[in-house]
Parts: structure tokens; sequence; C-alpha cells
């Protein structure tokens, strides 16, 4: 049985690939957006066959699946910050379509989709966390192009009769940490990271390692139907207490820290996220102003789904795995 | 001028309780009930005619802001009791202990009010189905099941031997009756006098138009969250009375499907509980008007109800608001206008609720769902959800609730409290407010087993300080 991998070079993609080599998983496809991704993917993944296309294109995606008799499918590849808002569609949701149907066509067995918090939006209150189950309410554009994404999942999924798990984590850290990342570890220990309001709403985040493991584990379940999980850290923290685990850890390392942050009022939270909302009806996406529309809410949730179904066991000290991301950053030549 | 030890004004939970415990104790109590006395059963439960005769302004009452709320409230002897669902719950040790750290009420623990609530269970014969819930409830329930959303069976006050609904009527004014309480109906107390700061006598309105007034050593004042507030202000009594009217805003959908099985007499026992106290799901009515009612902002015509038969349910979702109402008395109204404004963070729960309310409806097996929202659209899918939950803005949204308090905050901060930790008034002595205007905040709960509970407590209090042993307080 092959296991085809998408998004393969991408953050969860570099730990899932390092995983499946350390469970020594032998016939494995791997599909990279571009060429210069197929370096990373063979070093860490010596075995895997690496394709090199677009998850929207239907050739390129029908060309990962060629000549498969039975498979199965973790679908990771998708756009979170894209250069212009019609990316969103065309990658997460018809990309998802795509990947489904030639799955379907190929013997699949069983499907792993990456989706995201995105497609439920922020929570009621700072006190709740979401269930696994709770009605779609996606946050902008992105959020409605994972939910489309995870509808055509579903949808065929449960026409074919086919098993499926759709893993819904939440803000990542841990190696393998984009540039993005990097920035959010150097503005918190140099003082300037945007605080906006008290820094009390709540925040679940994910340790990527923990989440590669969590896909492994949805693929050796034998849950039937299709269901969302919530993969995450046991608990959701603070602002606050993400901001003093960052400095702690980057302390830890031996790094310079200035205490503090940006201090912003409340209003720049709503506001930011009007203009983040007007320009993407316009088509236009802003990476800093999407960020810091969604800074100042609540996305948390309970994983308890996951630990009970698939086995999944959650991180539960982000100091630790905060260090694992400023070593991971400072190794491989990051400003942390 | 008539003169009685202890004059009760309203006959609902609150007062029932309040004149059974005066009365059993032998103190001469008289029952004032501005409704008619219709006596259980004469009408079908959530009927038309049950409307007109048995609530205030035929259940249409609105508290104005920007949406406007929809509440009802009994208007008749047995008051809410002889409308509502029946549904039980006893008031939480954390719903206790939110109130003495917020409001700082003494003397309020689960040690005391437990054997009270005891006491009102075996009463009213608190109890579940014997065997199995009703369609409409089950229905609802396997709609959570799907989901893994904790959802429960809430106990009802029923006698299931008889299939009678163990209102006030049939239990605690029939007991005060017994034992020596006089209830008058069709008598509506204007205003309270009061004598250098005490309250004396009453000015009463009786439905043959005849005005009477009546003296008393003591008043308490029963007539629910608006009514009471409302008498208060109307007799002069004025600090902290009905500036913080609390209640669960509430939004409603209508499932199709034929396993819900209508059942005229269908009483919603379910409740999904999962995100509870803040939220909570559960069902109301498939009588085919109401169910027409719940349809009249939609896009749904309302003769769906007609083609499609009675297979169709309302379910609705509420939450426990932090916002606040007012009652204000206008010169020359009778009734008093009721406001309430819905915090900014409370309509986006709303809208959420309102999402998951659909989400189970769906997951339970509706063939279609419809919320009730000016322009809704039926659906069928959770992919339709988020377009049916953005079009209920607050101008689209169409809210009601059935729980209305905290209109006369009980505690001894009288920063923020009109009445002590026992409901005797901080402003006049001689008053007594002992019904859901003492219940502090939203409960997140049906509170007529808290209603009941701190009426009993108090009226027990107000005996206990004046040398009387109350009496048992399970009936013989």
């Amino acid at each position: 049985m092959t296991l085809v991998v998408t998004g393969a070079a991408g953050w969860f993609g570099s730990a899932f690939l390092e995983l499946l080599a350390q469970r020594d998983a032998a016939d494995v496809r791997a599909l990279v957006h571009s060429p210069s991704d197929v370096r990373a993917v063979t070093a860490r993944l010596p075995g895997a066959r690496v394709y090199v296309g677009d998850v929207s294109s239907e050739q390129d995606v029908a060309d990962l699946f060629e000549g498969l008799a039975s498979c199965e499918v973790v679908h990771a590849a998708g756009v979170i910050h894209p250069a212009a808002v019609a990316q969103f569609d065309r990658v997460n949701a018809v990309g998802s379509r795509l990947v489904v149907q030639q799955a379907l066509r190929h013997g699949l067995r069983r499907f792993v989709h990456i989706s995201s918090n995105s497609v439920v939006g922020t929570n009621p209150t700072a006190e709740e966390a979401f269930r696994d189950h709770e009605p779609y309410h996606p946050y902008l554009e992105y959020g409605a192009s994972k939910m489309r994404g995870e509808i055509e999942v579903t949808s065929a999924l449960e026409a074919a009769g086919v098993p499926g798990v759709v893993l819904r984590p939440p803000w990542f850290y841990g190696r393998f940490q984009p540039e993005r990342q990097a920035r959010f570890l150097k503005t918190v220990r140099s003082g300037r990271f945007p605080l906006i309001g008290g820094g009390g709403n709540r925040r679940s985040m994910v340790d990527v390692d923990r989440l590669a493991t969590a896909a492994w584990l949805a693929l050796e379940a034998d849950t039937s139907g299709v269901r969302p999980y919530w993969i995450a850290d046991a608990q959701p923290y603070t602002m606050t207490e993400i901001l003093d685990a960052v400095r702690q850890a980057a302390r830890l390392e031996g790094l310079a820290v200035t205490d503090g942050a940006m201090r912003l009022p409340a209003i720049v939270g709503p506001l930011a996220y009007r203009v983040d909302a007007t320009l993407q009806r316009l088509g236009r996406y802003q990476q800093e102003i999407h960020v810091a529309g969604e800074l100042d809410k609540t996305i948390a949730c309970r994983v308890d789904g996951a630990v009970r179904d698939l086995g999944f066991e959650p991180a539960t000290d982000l100091v630790a795995g905060m260090r694992r991301s400023y070593r991971w950053g400072l190794d491989n030549g990051q400003d942390v | 001028m008539r003169h009685v030890d202890a004059l009760v004004v309203g006959s609902g939970a609150g007062g029932a309780t309040t004149a059974a415990t005066l009365a059993a104790a032998g103190v001469q109590t008289l029952v004032l009930e501005e409704g008619p006395d219709v006596g259980p059963g004469t009408f079908r439960q959530f009927s038309q005619d049950q409307m007109r005769a048995q609530y205030r302004n035929r259940g249409q009452l609105v508290a104005l802001g920007l949406p406007p709320i929809t509440y009802a409230e009994g208007r008749c002897v047995g008051g809410s009791t002889e409308i509502n669902s029946g549904l039980y719950h006893r008031p939480s040790q954390a719903l206790l202990e939110g109130w003495t750290r917020g409001w700082s009420v003494v003397d309020l623990t689960s040690e005391g009010m437990g054997p009270i609530s005891d006491a009102i269970e075996h009463n009213l014969n608190v109890s579940t189905f014997p065997d199995r819930v009703p369609t409409a409830s089950a229905f609802l329930a396997s709609g959570a099941q799907r989901l893994g959303w904790f959802s429960t069976e809430v106990p009802r006050w029923f006698d299931h031997a008889t299939g009678r609904r163990q209102s006030m009527t049939l239990t605690y004014l029939a007991y005060a009756r017994e034992r020596g309480a006089q209830i008058v109906s069709g008598a509506w107390v204007r205003r309270l006098e009061i004598d250098r700061g005490r309250a004396v006598a009453a000015e009463v309105e009786h439905s043959d138009g005849r005005v009477e007034r009546i003296g008393f050593d003591v008043v308490f004042v029963c007539g629910g969250a608006v009514q009471s507030a409302a008498l208060l202000l109307r007799s002069g009594v004025r600090r902290n009375v009905g500036r913080t009217l609390s209640m669960h805003p509430t939004v409603k959908a209508v499932a199709f499907s034929d396993l819900i099985g209508s059942d005229p007499s269908d009483v919603p026992v379910t409740q999904v509980r999962e995100f509870a106290p803040d939220m909570t799901i559960g069902g109301s009515a498939t009588d085919a008007p109401l169910l027409a009612l719940a349809l009249l902002p939609t896009a749904v015509g309302v003769d769906r109800v007609l083609d499609f038969g009675p297979d169709a349910g309302i379910y609705y979702a509420a939450i426990r608001s932090s916002g606040r109402g007012r009652i204000r008395v206008v010169r020359g109204m009778r009734d008093p206008l009721v406001t309430f404004r819905l915090p900014t963070d409370d309509f986006a729960r709303l809208q959420s609720a309102m999402g998951r309310l659909l989400m189970v409806l769906l997951a339970a097996g509706s063939e279609q769902v419809v919320a009730s929202v000016h322009g809704g659209q039926p659906i069928s899918s959770d992919a339709q959800i988020p377009a049916e939950v953005t079009r209920m803005t607050r101008r689209a949204a169409d809210l009601m609730t059935v729980h209305v308090c905290s209109s006369v905050p009980m505690g001894e901060d009288r920063e923020i409290c009109a009445v002590d930790s026992h409901g005797a008034s901080h402003e006049v002595a001689g008053v007594i407010v002992n019904d859901a205007s003492i219940v502090n905040g939203a409960p997140g709960i049906n509170p007529q087993g808290t209603v009941m509970a701190l009426a009993i407590r108090n009226a027990e209090h107000f005996l206990t300080q004046r040398g009387v042993h109350p009496a048992a307080r399970e009936f013989a």
C-alpha cells in the first residue's frame, strides 16, 4: 500500500516525513510545490518518490496517483498566507477535491485531512473551548476555503464509504518553523510583540511533532466514517502565558530577552479585523494585518476526542516546546 | 379598611410557596392575584385558548431594544407555573456561591437550601419519565449523541400516574388554602401605601372595577420580575429597583422530520447541557400555531406547516446574558415599559448558539431545518449553517425569553441591591420581595426551582424572626 503525502515540504509535512523515516515507512509518494523543495524531502525520507506539482492542477494530481492500486493519503497541502485571496480557494478547496477524487480512483483505504481551527472561527467566550463537533463558522477567506476543502473531502469519502479523519490543528510551534514564526519569536524576545487588549484571551497551540504523530495515529486508527478531531496541546494558554513561555524558553537557550511588549489598546484588534476583511473582499491579502486582527481572539479547543479515539498524547510543556523552536531556528540560521 | 397579617401579591412559584409557608405556621394570609382563576387542565398546554386566558397580553410581551426580545408571563392563579414546561432544576452550589461573592448574600448555602429543595421535589413529585422520553425529546437527544454533546432528561414536576402537571394550583396554593389562606383572583395592586418608611396598605383594583384598601403588617411582593419591580416603582420604592433585569435570550429553529412525531401533549424534557450553564439547547413545542409563529419571519411560508403535517418541532438555544434590562413605569399605562440591551459579545454568542442549534437538529436527522430569523431559508446540510448564522444580524434576529429575573437584586451590598439577603427591602420596612426578582443575574437553568426554594427560605426566615416556628415543609 502506498502512502501519498501532499504538502510534504511544509511545516507539518517536514515533521511528518521525518516521523515516517523513523517508522521505516517504505512506499511513500510525496507532493511538493517547487523543485527547490525536492532535496529537503529526500533528505528527510530517502526512500520517498517526490512529485513536483500544483495540488490545484488536475494533471499534476493525476500524475501523483498514476498507477496506484491501493493507497492511503495524508493531505496537508494548503495555503495560509497567500499572495492573493484567490489562491485560498484554488489550493485549499479545489486542491482537496482533486486529491480525494484521484485517491478514490486508486483504491483509497483511508484519508487523513489536515484542516484548521479557522473553519469554526473564534470562541464565543474567552472561557469556552471548542468541541470536536462544532458548526462551521469560517474565519474570513482562509477559513471559508478550508471549510470548502473539508466539505469536499467529507462528502466524497462518505459517498464512497471510505473512512477518513479530519485533523484540526490550531497555531503551530516547534521545529521546521517558517520565517513568520521566527519573526514571532524574535519580536517577543525583543519586547516588541504587539499585545492587543489585556492578553487574557486564550489560544490553543500545537507542537508540530505531536501533530505529525497524530496524523500517523489517524492513519493507524480503525475509526469508521469521517469525523473531525482537534489536535493541540492539552490545555489552551492565555496570550500572556504564551509570551511568558517564549521569553522563558529564550532565556534557557541563553538568548538575551527584553521583557514587556508593545501594548496596544483593545480597539486595535477589531480595527485590524475590519481592514483585513475589507482587503480580502477586494481580493487582497496582507499578512501583518491579518495576524493583528486575530491576536486578541480566543481560539481554544479540547482534545479529549483525539485522546480517546486516536490515542493521541497532547503536549503539556510549552516552555520545552518553545526551546525546541529556538534551537531549531538557531541551528538553521533563522533570526529568532 | 380590611387588615391582614400578611398580604401576598401574586400567586406564582414565589407567591404560592410564600403563602403556604406562612399559612401553615398560622399566619393570617391573603393572596391577591391579578389574573383569573382558571383551574389546571382547563386548556391544552401552549394552546391559543390558554394564551388568551392565562398569559399576560396573550403571551406577547416585548423587552424593547435592538433586537427586541419577546417574553411571556403567566397571568392567572398559579402564575407561570400553570403555563410553563414544568422543568425543574435545583439551584447549584456554584450559583449560590456566585451570589454570595457578587452581591454579598449571607446565610445562603447548599446545606441550608438542600433540605428545602428536597421538600419541594417531594411535594411536586419531581421525576423523570418512567420509561422513555417523548419522541420530540428523543430526537434532540439523538442529535446530541451523534455529536458527542452531553444531553440529559430534565426532571419535571409531573404525576405520571394521573398525567397531571403539579402546578401551584394543585400543590402549594391548595395547601395554603387548606391551612386557611385566602386567595382572591382578579385583584390588581395599584400601589403600596408607605407611611413613615413602612408599607402599611395596598390599593387594590378588583376586576369588577371596585377599588379597595387592604392594610397589612407585612407584604410579600411576588408578581414576577417585571410586575414586582413595577409595583415597587409605582409605590415610590426606587433604589436599585428595575435596573438589572436579567434573562436568557433565546433563538429558535424549526426542524422538519417524521422522527419528531408531534404529540400535542408532548413535553420537551431533553436539554443539551454540553455548554451549560452559559448555553443550553432544548425543545419547546410541536403545536401547529406555534410552529406557524416560529416560521412567520422566515422565507418559509407558514403553510409549510400545514403541508408537512405535524412532524415538525420548535427547538431553542438560550444563553446566559450579561446584559441588563430596565423596567420603567409610565404614567397612565398599566403595564411597565421594559427595555433590554444585549451586549455585542452576547449577540456573538447567540449567533454561535444558533449555529449549534442548527447543527444538532441536522445531526438528529432533520430533513430540513429553518432558523427563526427574518428571511431564514430551509437548510439540509452543515455547509449551509454559516449563511443562516450570518443572516442573523441584530435587525434580522427573532429573539425570545421565558426566564426574566433579577430586577430587585438581593444581598447586603446596598450599592447594588434593593433587598437584603432574605428579600426584605433596604429602603422600606414591611416589604419582602419573594419571587424571580431576587434571583440575581441569569442563572442558566429553568429558574422555578430556585424561585421556590428562595421563597420558602425567606418566608421561614420572616417567621423565625417573629418567634414563629415554621411548619413541616413536606405536605402531610
